[in-house]
């Protein structure tokens, strides 16, 4: 089968938790999102949600002039084209969704990201955690599969809490313990839930205060859907964040947005 | 961005193994050897005594390099010695519990222990040997900086009362030395150790001078190594001084070459700030030469050298004041070079022209590392070169994840194009 459609180019973010994939028109418009959990199978988690991405859009693979791999993995996307840091794509994509982006704050399923960028999307400086899953998505399911809640409904709980419970370990692992401690002594689910928030809340400030807090922020990754973050970070912050529907597929944009540099015939500047 | 071979490597490796084979046969003969480390070790004193020298620490980054580390640092952990502590210190512990025997060699045991107060860890490591061997400690306070930024020079009267503490000192250990040898010190053997020092010293700082310039001739964290390795464990000696000035005049060669045949495309010109990764040494090196990156220069030989590396030049004609006050010198060199970082960075970084700068802090070494990120953050106050920050360890493979490392490196190389694009200076 023969496809007739200006060329496309893609971008697929294999994260720890989560796959996403975008693709982008000519003119660096989303054509079309796909996102899947990544599960243990790397190279059929990149398979399957570049088929989703295509099938969602109506195209066939021949529409795609080049694919971009970011995330952990991006080396297992066998279809790939080139590959891009996750640092680097996030920044990219955070620039392009909100040009206003100095600073970057991206929030994933295992690591968590503090990124200061320049206008033109390239980055300036980072630091992550990516040692320790404490301030990070990981924290979150970990008190989810604790207090045996799905992931996706803890902020709208955590959200009505009004005395926040302190979660003094940042070490996930003790964290469920401490979780448990307070489920024991009574404590409302709501507020405990809350506690969780602020406690990766505040790491994440410690993480941006490393690259400098230059306005205006955007939090991307899979995290910035969690809408309570979004407010305790806010808080924390004293300012808006920049975070819309397309944020958690910022690492995933920013990969097609490279993809596009080639089709457009741009130098590949990050690339050797 | 790699270099052939260069012969002072070669020669560096089979030196430092006549130094390992040299302390195994002392081992053999139920012969002793001084224990020193590398800030301070008052190596040329001991050459003086001839009192041979072992350097722990350079003994157990060849572990890490060798991959034996591990196995010593669980011996260690086995007998309760907690895992946030030096693993340097850990693995020499676990040494010296199995009977100090590697895999192919023995070392000797102390006779004497040098320690100064460059590192708290020196005093307590230092402290182990006495409880395990009964011998005599040595400890050298060294008067460290007390305005940071401008230290007290020769001639100030600052300087003149900490000069003074240092020579009492070193008369000190100058008796010990000799009741421990039976013999009084002879002042030209001392003379001539000192002077060979000199011209090691007057030739290693012309060696890091050299890649000041551009094409840079040497990768500092790889062969500064070596270098590093021989200055420490052959100071005061014509072995040395011989070694140096090979040296020297090789890299003079190479930087011939490099001018007549540049290169199509220039290396990124990096600054070293830390301690190497030794469990993956040439590993964690090729992660930055196979992107293009090329060490210039790396802190690292300045307080590994003990200052050594500064180009000091004793007077040899009243060789002991003169050794007191180079090693005041040398050492709070040395220190200041760790806990003055931040300050030192945003110059060492212009003098070497680098177009961006590694840190790369360990876990088990406070002394070096507690206050890297801290001097990362006073040099992007003042410049806009991107830098990047590493964590890992350099004796335990627990502590290091190369996937992740790899990632930032990889992330810190798109900056650097990004930024070489836009005709970033
Ligand atoms: S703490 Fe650091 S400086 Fe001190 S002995 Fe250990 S490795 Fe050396």
């Amino acid at each position: 089968m023969t496809c007739f459609h200006p060329p496309f180019t893609a971008g697929i973010d294999v994260g720890s938790t989560q796959t996403k994939a975008v693709l982008l028109d000519v003119s660096a418009r989303i054509a079309g999102t796909a996102i899947i959990d990544t599960g243990f199978d790397v190279d059929a988690a990149a398979h399957n949600v570049y088929a989703r991405l295509l099938a969602g859009a109506g195209l066939c693979a021949d529409a795609i002039h080049t694919v971009a791999g970011t995330g952990y993995g991006r080396f297992r996307i066998a279809f790939g084209d080139l590959q891009v840091t996750e640092i680097s794509c996030h920044a990219r994509g955070a620039v392009h969704l909100f040009p206003a982006t100095r600073t970057v704050l991206d929030m994933g399923g295992q690591d968590t990201k503090a990124i200061r960028v320049a206008a033109d999307g390239g980055v300036i400086d980072f630091s992550m955690n990516d040692k320790c899953a404490a301030g990070t998505g990981r924290f979150l399911s970990a008190a989810a599969a604790v207090l045996e809640m799905p992931l996706d409904g803890l902020a709208a709980v955590a959200a009505t809490g009004c005395n926040p419970v302190t979660i003094s370990t940042t070490c996930t692992v003790f964290a469920e313990t401490e979780i448990l401690a307070w489920v024991a002594r009574g404590k409302a689910i709501n507020d405990i839930l809350l506690g969780a928030h602020q406690a990766i809340a505040s790491r994440s400030l410690a993480l941006l205060k490393r690259v400098g807090l230059q306005p205006a922020i955007t939090f991307t990754g899979g995290v910035s859907r969690n809408s309570c973050m979004v407010d305790q970070l806010e808080r924390l912050l004293g300012s808006r964040l920049q975070v819309g529907e397309q944020t958690p597929f910022a690492g995933a944009l920013g990969a097609a947005l490279f993809a596009r540099d080639r089709l457009m015939g741009l130098q590949q500047a990050v690339l050797p | 961005m790699t270099f052939p071979a260069i012969r002072a490597k070669i020669e560096a490796t089979s030196l430092l193994e006549s130094w390992s084979e040299r302390l195994d046969q002392l081992a053999q003969q139920q012969r002793t050897a001084a224990y020193a480390f590398v800030m301070g070790s008052c190596a040329e004193l001991l050459a003086a005594f001839e009192i041979p020298l072992f350097l722990p620490e350079i003994n157990c980054l060849q572990t890490a390099i060798s991959g034996t580390a591990q196995g010593l640092l669980q011996h260690a952990e086995e007998q309760g010695y907690p895992s946030d502590i030096c693993n340097y210190l850990k693995a020499d512990v676990g040494l010296h519990l199995q009977g100090r025997r590697l895999p192919h060699k023995r070392l000797p045991a102390p006779c004497l222990a040098i320690a100064t107060t460059a590192c708290n860890t020196y005093i307590k490591w230092a402290e182990v040997w006495q409880r395990l061997y009964d011998m005599p400690l040595f400890v050298f306070d060294i008067p460290g900086t007390r305005n940071p930024g401008h230290p007290s020079q020769p001639g100030d009267p600052a300087f003149a009362a900490d000069l003074a503490y240092m020579i009492e000192q070193l008369r000190d250990l100058i008796s010990l030395c000799e009741r421990i040898t039976g013999r009084r010190l002879d002042p030209d053997r001392l003379s001539h150790a000192l002077d060979c020092t000199n011209r090691m010293s007057r030739d290693f700082n012309a060696i890091l001078k050299l890649n000041r310039q551009e094409p840079a001739c040497f990768d500092a964290v790889r062969q500064g190594g070596a270098y590093l390795g021989v200055f420490n464990a052959f100071r005061g000696t014509d072995a040395g001084v011989r070694y140096f000035s090979n040296a020297l005049e090789e890299l003079q060669q190479i930087r011939q070459r490099c001018l007549r045949e540049p290169v199509a495309e220039a290396p990124f010109r990096l600054l070293f700030a830390g301690l190497p990764c030794y469990p993956l040494y040439s590993r964690f090196i090729r992660m930055f030469s196979t992107q293009g990156g090329l060490f210039v220069s790396s802190t690292y030989l300045q307080f590994a050298s003990g200052g050594g590396c500064m180009g000091y030049q004793y007077d040899t004609k009243r060789p002991v004041e003169s050794f007191a006050e180079g090693l005041l010198l040398t050492t709070r060199e040395a220190m200041d070079s760790m806990f003055l970082a931040g300050d030192r960075l945003f110059e060492a970084q212009a003098a070497c022209r680098a177009d961006g700068v590694v840190f790369h802090g360990v876990k088990s070494c406070r002394t070096v590392s507690t206050g890297l990120a801290d001097a990362r953050l006073a040099l992007q106050s003042r410049s806009s070169i991107p830098t990047l920050l590493l964590e890992s360890d350099m004796m335990d493979r627990r502590l290091i994840s190369p996937a992740q490392m790899q990632n930032r490196i990889d992330a810190f190389f798109e900056t650097l194009r990004l930024r070489r694009k836009a005709g970033a200076p």
